[in-house]
């Protein structure tokens, strides 16, 4: 029995308490971080979480590229016509602002309901905070994809369009 | 002042023993109210010469001039807003976006560009060309004729000085054929435009003022 180690948990300021004695005063948040796994099992959540990001950056950036690379034909015919890169620029950007905006907002609406008829037992809190700011990052990101293919479309050459 | 002015165009491409001289000292100029043809079998130049005409490709040497502004040695993003405002394209394989429209074809120029046609000369002219009826569909539900009749009302809607047509019939019976090459000289005729009909197909250069023969390269008028 001689890793067993007795704690008292007190209120207020813990070196009032502590003091001309012989315990020793830690504060709750590190006596749980010293917890033997707990900062492990913490490091591995949020590793997912960041992987997570990654993840979906990269499908979404494959999913904006696949529904541009669908248009090439369209865009150069769209040049073609004189119809500016500038302007088919900001289309896609704007479209990819609402198609990102929309879905982190189905996104958030779907994750609330599910909190809801989790049953208390699930030891699960919902940080609005965090949650809005995740969301604005996915938007930002989709809209850096978007980027790439706004590329694309500067490099499509409106001759092929005629068929010249 | 001639709607198009070339003056000794030639256009090569590739280097070295590869080298294609697809257009060879070309001077050709173009009037209002004009409807020209150019005829020649395929590989003989004449897509070169539409393009370079439609401001899409720059000639390797000589002036091309639309309006008198000369076009050969702008900047893809100059050239891209001569072709906006000066330019109406027919093509072979229709120049309409699929997933618009008919109406909204007209509304997307309105948003690029200024100085299109009123809603009034819209509406005459979706008489005229009869596709009134056709407004809300999209192009996938057009028969070719229609298609190409919204495609050659496109073409007029922003009010272009040259209005170049490659292969408008290509994929038309020959009733249809007449019907759309009817048009576009109707349509020059009245708007006092300039159409420059690029095509293989000789039956169409009754509708033509004058008539141009593409040979490797080198363009003769035909008496």
């Amino acid at each position: 029995m001689k890793d067993q180690i007795n704690a008292i948990v007190v209120r207020g300021d813990i070196q009032d308490s502590v003091s001309n004695s012989e315990l020793e005063g830690v504060e709750i948040e590190t006596f749980i971080e010293n917890l033997p796994g707990y900062t492990e099992q913490n490091l591995t959540l949020t590793f997912m979480i960041y992987f997570l990001f990654i993840i979906s950056s990269v499908i979404v950036a494959i999913f904006l590229y696949v529904l541009t690379v669908q248009k090439i034909s369209m865009f150069g015919l769209m040049k073609a016509q004189g119809i500016s890169n500038l302007y088919l620029a900001k289309s896609v950007i704007a479209q990819t602002f609402i198609l990102a905006f929309l879905g982190v907002f189905v996104g958030f609406i779907l994750t609330l309901i599910t909190g809801k008829f989790l049953p208390s037992e699930v030891p699960v809190s919902f940080d609005i905070v965090t949650m809005i700011l995740y969301g604005v990052i996915i938007i930002i990101v989709a809209i850096l994809g978007a980027v790439f293919s706004v590329f694309t479309i500067f490099k499509i050459d409106p001759l092929k369009a005629i068929g010249g | 002042m001639s709607v198009l002015e070339l003056k000794n165009v030639n256009k090569t491409f590739g280097k070295g023993h590869k080298k294609v001289h697809a257009l060879k000292d070309t001077d050709f100029s173009a009037e209002k109210g004009e409807i020209i043809a150019i005829i020649g079998p395929s590989g003989s130049g004449k897509s070169t010469f539409l393009t370079i005409v439609g401001g899409l490709l720059s000639p390797t040497d000589g002036n091309v001039s639309i309006n008198g502004t000369s076009i050969s040695h702008l900047s893809e993003k100059k050239r891209s807003k001569v072709r906006l405002n000066e330019i109406g394209f027919v093509l072979q394989a229709s120049n309409l976006i699929p997933f618009l429209t008919v109406e909204k074809q007209f509304k997307l120029l309105d948003k690029v560009k200024k100085n299109n046609m009123s809603p009034d000369e819209l509406n005459s002219l979706y008489e005229d060309l009869d596709i009134i009826d056709l407004k809300n569909k999209y192009p996938n539900d057009l028969s070719g004729g229609e298609r190409q009749r919204v495609a050659i009302a496109k073409a007029l809607y922003s009010n272009p000085s040259l209005i170049l047509a490659d292969e408008p019939t290509a994929s038309l019976d020959s009733d249809r054929a007449f019907e759309v090459m009817e048009l576009l000289r109707n349509e020059t005729k009245n708007k006092n435009t300039t159409t420059i009909v690029v095509t293989h197909d000789t039956r169409l250069i009754d509708y033509c003022d004058r008539v141009f023969k593409m040979k490797d390269g080198v363009l003769l008028q035909e008496p």
